[in-house]
């Protein structure tokens, strides 16, 4: 199961390009605004779409949240370009082949109202797939009553943030956690010092300390974001077979963390979840590279902006993008460096 | 015309310098004299903008995961650099005479900047940051107290800096 590629056609920045992912972890590098976090948002939206209670389009919409709620102001805005189309294709497994979900409209098409194609075979072949996005800002300490602020219209989330919340309160683990469960929970616990624990009566989350709980809204911002990480590890949202989206993790991040996050990314990709990680950082692209050995899948996708919208290149490490604005940003660094030294 | 030469050595040439803005310190009457359990680099030259430059060539380095040895590997750099500075400045300031020329003895001791510089074979131009990184906190206090500095480079930036003779066969 999971994705296999994506075909993208006027949409936002994208002109039209196919993107290839590997089951295992895929790195989407760029500069600001060639579309990473859209990128990983449609994904998500056909991740979601396997419930039939979704609906592509619509958790299109709700993802992005343009203006009126109207899926045509995601048309890539540029003369001529007036029809876009999104394709995701699964990987399909032994008994069944590739699916693939689209959802194809134009500039004049209403609310969410885009054509959909092959949504009820993507929901039977994807039934039961989780998928979870962590969005680059920390939402949990804002949980309490915001789905009712949101369902009001007091605030607008987009549905990124909405779900991440819903998939944290979940606050059972089925059975016995495995051995490999408890390593990796034991791991995040070396970087938040404790283990997360949900309020459901006050809808709100505490990290316990030393058999003290912690306020979240008190707790520090990255240390809240890898505890969000424990939380969905032990009430099985990450386990084999489903997607993790994860913008920006590096964000308040301590860099002395990197390497134990991106460990863990590395064992949840070889028990069978497919990750998907949007990142400006160096250290998370390295890191992947020398924690790696040759049986795990990973992928490097490097967004770069041309005359014909963003393309896309692919590498199997990280050095070998030429498109790598982070290694170019790490070199010209040093070169000032040098400079001045030798001034 | 000034007479100008070039050295040889982990495979590049170094050069074109002018003959009486170099001190092959290993060459020297006075590491000649004092040599035992002393370390220096390949040479020493001046550069322009009061600049004496410690060079230090190399055809690899290790790993840097490969901690032993590559901390064995800087502290053997960090060794020749501080080694070759004290034996040029004991010659400066007349404790021991050597065959050096004048030039080196009438830098502006309150202006002189100092530059460690290794210069890799080969290497690509992101192994260099984490070399200099480790060089640069071993030689920190030397750093501080003389206001010296560490540069790592490879051939490209070598021949930026005017350190390698600009010919194409140099080309990585």
């Amino acid at each position: 199961m999971g994705l296999k590629s994506i075909k993208i056609q006027n949409f936002t920045v994208f002109e039209d390009e196919q993107i290839e992912f590997s089951s295992g972890i895929n790195i989407v590098v760029g500069t600001n605004g060639v579309g990473k976090t859209h990128l990983l948002k449609l994904l998500y939206a056909a991740s979601q779409a396997v419930d039939s209670r979704t609906s592509f389009s619509q958790k299109i919409v709700k993802c992005f949240l343009p203006d009126e709620y109207r899926i045509a102001r995601l048309v890539k805005r540029q003369q001529g370009a007036n029809n876009a189309s999104v394709k995701v294709t699964s990987c399909g497994n032994e008994s069944k082949g590739e699916k693939t979900i689209s959802a194809s409209f134009n500039s004049k098409t209403k609310k969410w109202d885009a054509i959909v194609k092959g949504e009820n075979a993507w929901e039977e072949q994807l039934y039961g797939m989780n998928s979870i996005f962590i969005p680059a800002k920390e939402i949990l300490s804002n949980a309490y009553n915001l789905n009712a602020a949101v369902e009001r219209n007091n605030v607008s989330f987009d549905d990124t943030y909405i779900d991440i919340i819903n998939s944290a309160k979940v606050d059972i683990s089925l059975g016995k956690n495995s051995k490999e469960k408890e390593k990796r929970l034991e791991r995040i616990e070396e970087i938040i010092g404790g283990k997360v624990t949900y309020d459901a009566k006050k809808e709100e989350f505490y990290l316990r300390q030393k058999n003290k709980n912690l306020e979240f809204p008190l707790v520090a911002e990255g240390i809240r974001k890898v505890a969000l990480l424990w939380q969905l590890v032990k009430n099985g949202t990450l386990e084999q077979g489903s997607i993790l989206f994860w913008d920006e993790p590096e964000a308040n991040i301590n860099p002395a963390y990197i390497s134990i996050l991106v460990e863990l990314l590395i064992e949840l990709q070889r028990s069978g979840v497919q990750i998907f990680v949007s990142t400006h950082d160096y250290f998370i692209a390295k890191y992947i590279d020398v924690r790696r050995n040759e049986l795990d899948k990973i992928s490097f996708l490097s967004l770069f902006q041309t005359e014909n919208g963003v393309k896309c290149e692919q590498g199997d490490s990280f050095e070998e993008l030429k498109h790598n604005v982070i290694m170019e940003t790490f070199l010209k660094l040093y070169q000032e460096e040098v400079g001045k030294a030798m001034a | 015309m000034k007479d100008v030469i070039t050295i040889e050595e982990s495979g590049m040439t170094f050069g074109d310098f002018l003959v009486d803005d170099v001190f092959r310190i290993e060459r020297s009457d006075v590491y000649k004299k004092i040599g035992q359990g002393i370390k220096t680099v390949e040479f020493i030259c001046l550069q322009k903008n009061d600049k004496v430059c410690f060079v230090e060539a190399k055809k690899s380095s290790p790993r840097t995961d490969n901690e032993e040895t590559f901390d064995a590997f800087v502290g053997e750099l960090v060794e020749k650099f501080t080694h070759s500075f004290e034996v040029w400045m004991s010659i400066f300031v007349k404790r021991r005479s050597s065959d050096i020329s004048r030039n080196f003895l009438e830098v502006d001791m309150k202006t002189v900047k100092f530059k460690f510089i290794l210069v890799i074979h080969g290497h690509k131009e992101e192994w260099l940051p984490p070399i200099r990184n480790a060089m640069k906190r071993r030689l920190m206090p030397h750093n501080k107290i003389w206001g010296s500095d560490v540069v790592v480079l490879n051939e490209k930036s070598a021949r930026d800096m005017n350190l390698i003779r600009q010919t194409e066969e140099n080309d990585i």
